[in-house]
C-alpha cells in the first residue's frame, strides 16, 4: 500500500501548530490537503504571503525573530534556490528557527521542466551554517524528522517527495537523532542513499538477493551534518561503495561519501549514481531521467551486481 | 533631548564617524552622514525604546539598519549610548573586530544582518506581524536606503506589510538621490517615489531629514497614529552631508579622504559643531 508524504508531514505540522499558538505556516501559494485542514482549524497560524519567496524567508525569519516556530512550504526548487540570500543571512546567520517543507525535490516535477527541478537544493543549502537537511523515505521517517526539525529551534530543510512511498520503518523502531540507518546487511557492497530512491534501491536489491547477491543498504536520511562517524561504521568495511540520489552530482550524498573515503585514506572502489550536473530540458519525467542516468532498476541491477562482484584485491 | 541639543549631538556623531573610518582608511562615510539626523531623532530624541545596558530586554523596540553600508552612524550611535565600548570604534574593521563594514548581530544593539539591500523591510514586516499576532508593545523601526528600492525584494515587502496592516512598522528611507556610483534617477528612476509607497498601501510622510524639527515632530506622532496602514517617512537627505566635497556628490560613496581633503573636512565639520555649541567636538578633532 501507499501512502502520501503530504499527510505524513502536514499531520505532525498539525499535531505542533496545535500544541504551540506561536508556530506559523507560511506558504508561497501552495496548496496542500493536510496544510487545508491546519488552516482550517488554525486560521491565524497559517499564511498564504503570496508568490513571493525573498519576503517569505525574511518574513519567517523576522517572525521567528519574535518568537515563533515557522514552517515555510512550497516547491522545493523555488523555496531554496530563488531566495537563497535569505535563507543565507536571514535565517541561517541569524539561526531562527525556520523549517523548510520543500515539496517535489528532484525529480518529482520532472515533467514540468528545468524549472521546477530541484536536483541542486542540497548542494546549496548544505553550504548554509546550520542549516539541517533531510530526506526521508517514509512516514515514520518524516514525523519524526519533523519533530526533530521544531525542536532543534534551528533552520532545516525537509525534502518531501510528491510521489508515493511504501512503509519502511516502523512506529518507534529507530532513533532517528542517529542521522542514518542500516535498512539491510551485506558483505561485499555497501549502498548508500536517502529518500524516494531508497525503495527503487531497496526493489533492486530484492531482486540481486534471488541471485544470491546480498547488499547493505545506509539510508542516511540526515546529509547535513552527516554523522560522519556512524556512516563510517555502517559502511567503512565494506569492499565497495555505491551512492544512489535522485540529486545533481556535486554536492550530494556521492560528494560526501567520496570526501570521506578521501579523508580516511580508504582506497576501495567507490560509484556515484546520480542525476548529473546537466539540466534536463524538457520534460522530463522520472522513468526518462532514470533511464538517461542509469538510475532505473535494471542500471542500478547492473551497477551493484558488477561491484558487488569485484574481485577483492584491497 | 529639545532639538538644539539633538543638533549638537547629530555634530558630535558626524566627527565619531570621520574619526572612525580614518583610523580605519576604510568605511562608507557619505552614506553614514546622510542618515545622522534620522538616527539621532531616532534613539537620542526618545521615539525608540531600547535599553544600553540590556540589548535584547523583551520589550524594546526593533531597530533594522537595512542600508547596511551605512553603519557607521549605527556604530556611532551605539557606541555613544553605552550598548558596548568606545574603543571598538578605533577598532573598525580590524582583523576579528567586533565591527565589520556592514554589521551583523554579534553586535549588541544590532538585530539583522545588512549590507546586502532589499532584506530589511521583509525581515521588519515580520517581526512587526509577529508583534500584531500577539498584540506586543513594541513597534519596528527599519531605516532604507533609497537606491535599495531598486531592489524587487523590497517591493514584495511593501505589498506584505500593507496588506496584512502592520501599523506597528515604520520605515524611514534615506532618500540621498544616490546609489554607489550613479544618480538614482539617472539608473533606474524612483520617481514618482512617494506615490509609488502610497500606490502600495503605505501611509507617506515626506520631510526634510537633516530637520531634527521635522524628524521630531514626526517621530513624536507614530503614537498617536489610528491608521491601520503601516508608515512611510521619507527623508530628503543629501549623501555626504556636512562636508561639502561630498555632499551629492558621486565620488565619495566608499572612498576615504586624504592629505589636505581630511583637514578640509575636519575644519567643516568642527566649524559645525563649534557652531552648534558642542564642546566635546573640539577635542575629538585634535585626535584626529
Amino acid at each position: 500500500m501507499a501512502y502520501d508524504f503530504r499527510d505524513a508531514v502536514f499531520d505532525s505540522v498539525f499535531q505542533i501548530v496545535a500544541k504551540n499558538p506561536r508556530t506559523i505556516v507560511l506558504t508561497n501559494d501552495m496548496g496542500a490537503m493536510g496544510l487545508s485542514h491546519i488552516q482550517e482549524s488554525y486560521p491565524r497560524q497559517v499564511l498564504n504571503v503570496g508568490i513571493s519567496e525573498q519576503n517569505m524567508m525574511s518574513v519567517a525569519a523576522g517572525l521567528a525573530l519574535s518568537g515563533h516556530v515557522v514552517f515555510v512550504y512550497g516547491i522545493a526548487s523555488h523555496i531554496t534556490t530563488r531566495c537563497y540570500e535569505q535563507l543565507k543571512l536571514d535565517v541561517c546567520a541569524l539561526k531562527v528557527p525556520v523549517i523548510l517543507l520543500g515539496m517535489g525535490p528532484g525529480l518529482s516535477y520532472g515533467v514540468d521542466g528545468p524549472t521546477h527541478h530541484a536536483t541542486h537544493d542540497c548542494a546549496l543549502l548544505q553550504t548554509l551554517s546550520g542549516m539541517t537537511i533531510y530526506l526521508p523515505a517514509d512516514g515514520v521517517a518524516i514525523k519524526a524528522l519533523v519533530e526533530q526539525a521544531y525542536q532543534s529551534g534551528m533552520p532545516a530543510y525537509i525534502r518531501i517527495d510528491k510521489d508515493p512511498y511504501e512503509p519502511v520503518y516502523a512506529p518507534n523502531e529507530h532513533d532517528f537523532s542517529l542521522g542514518l540507518e542500516t535498512i539491510q546487511h551485506g558483505e561485499s557492497l555497501c549502498i548508500v542513499t536517502n529518500g524516494i530512491m531508497l525503495a527503487r534501491v531497496r526493489e533492486a536489491a530484492r531482486e540481486l538477493l534471488e541471485e544470491g547477491i546480498e547488499v547493505a543498504i545506509v539510508d542516511l536520511y540526515r546529509m547535513n551534518p552527516c554523522n560522519e562517524s556512524r556512516l563510517w561504521e555502517a559502511c567503512g568495511k565494506a569492499q565497495a561503495i555505491v551512492t544512489v540520489e535522485e540529486h545533481g552530482r556535486t554536492g550530494g550524498i556521492g560528494s560526501l561519501v567520496g570526501r570521506l573515503l578521501s579523508e580516511r585514506g580508504h582506497a576501495i572502489p567507490f560509484r556515484g549514481l546520480s542525476l548529473g550536473d546537466e539540466m534536463l530540458f524538457g520534460s522530463a519525467s522520472r522513468t526518462w531521467a532514470y533511464g538517461q542516468c542509469g538510475l532505473e532498476k535494471e542500471s542500478l541491477k547492473n551497477t551493484f551486481r558488477q561491484m558487488a562482484l569485484l574481485p577483492t584485491t584491497v | 533631548m529639545n532639538v538644539q541639543a539633538l543638533e549638537y549631538k547629530a555634530a558630535e556623531l558626524r566627527l565619531h564617524i570621520l574619526r572612525t573610518a580614518l583610523k580605519a582608511g576604510k568605511g562608507h562615510v557619505p552614506p553614514a552622514f546622510s542618515w545622522v539626523e534620522i538616527g539621532v531623532a531616532l534613539f537620542y530624541g526618545g521615539h525608540l525604546h531600547v535599553r544600553p545596558h540590556d540589548p535584547t530586554w523583551e520589550d524594546r523596540d526593533r531597530f533594522i539598519l537595512s542600508k547596511g553600508h551605512g553603519c557607521l552612524t549605527l556604530y556611532a550611535i551605539l557606541a555613544d549610548l553605552g550598548f558596548f565600548s568606545k574603543t571598538e570604534l578605533d577598532n573598525f574593521c580590524a582583523p576579528g573586530s567586533l565591527l565589520a563594514g556592514h554589521p551583523d548581530t554579534h553586535i549588541p544593539g544590532v538585530e539583522g544582518i545588512s549590507g546586502s539591500l532589499g532584506h530589511g523591510l521583509g525581515v521588519s514586516a515580520g517581526l512587526a506581524l509577529g508583534a500584531k499576532l500577539h498584540s506586543c508593545p513594541w513597534k519596528v523601526v527599519t531605516v532604507m536606503g533609497d537606491g535599495e528600492c531598486q531592489e524587487g525584494s523590497v517591493w514584495e515587502a511593501a505589498m506584505f506589510a500593507s496588506h496584512h496592516q502592520l501599523h506597528n512598522l515604520v520605515a524611514i528611507i534615506d532618500r540621498n538621490g544616490l546609489g554607489a556610483t550613479s544618480y538614482t534617477e539617472n539608473n533606474v528612476a524612483l520617481e514618482p517615489f512617494v506615490s509609488k509607497w502610497e500606490a502600495f498601501g503605505w501611509d507617506v510622510v515626506y520631510i526634510n531629514g537633516h530637520s531634527l524639527e521635522e524628524l521630531s515632530k514626526v517621530l513624536q506622532s507614530i503614537g498617536q497614529r489610528t491608521s491601520l496602514k503601516p508608515l512611510m517617512i521619507v527623508a530628503q537627505t543629501v549623501k555626504g552631508k556636512g562636508v561639502s566635497f561630498m555632499e551629492g556628490s558621486v565620488d565619495w560613496h566608499h572612498r576615504i579622504p586624504n592629505g589636505e581633503k581630511v583637514q578640509e573636512a575636519i575644519r567643516q565639520l568642527t566649524d559645525a559643531s563649534s557652531s552648534s555649541g558642542s564642546a566635546v567636538t573640539m577635542e575629538m578633532a585634535h585626535g584626529l
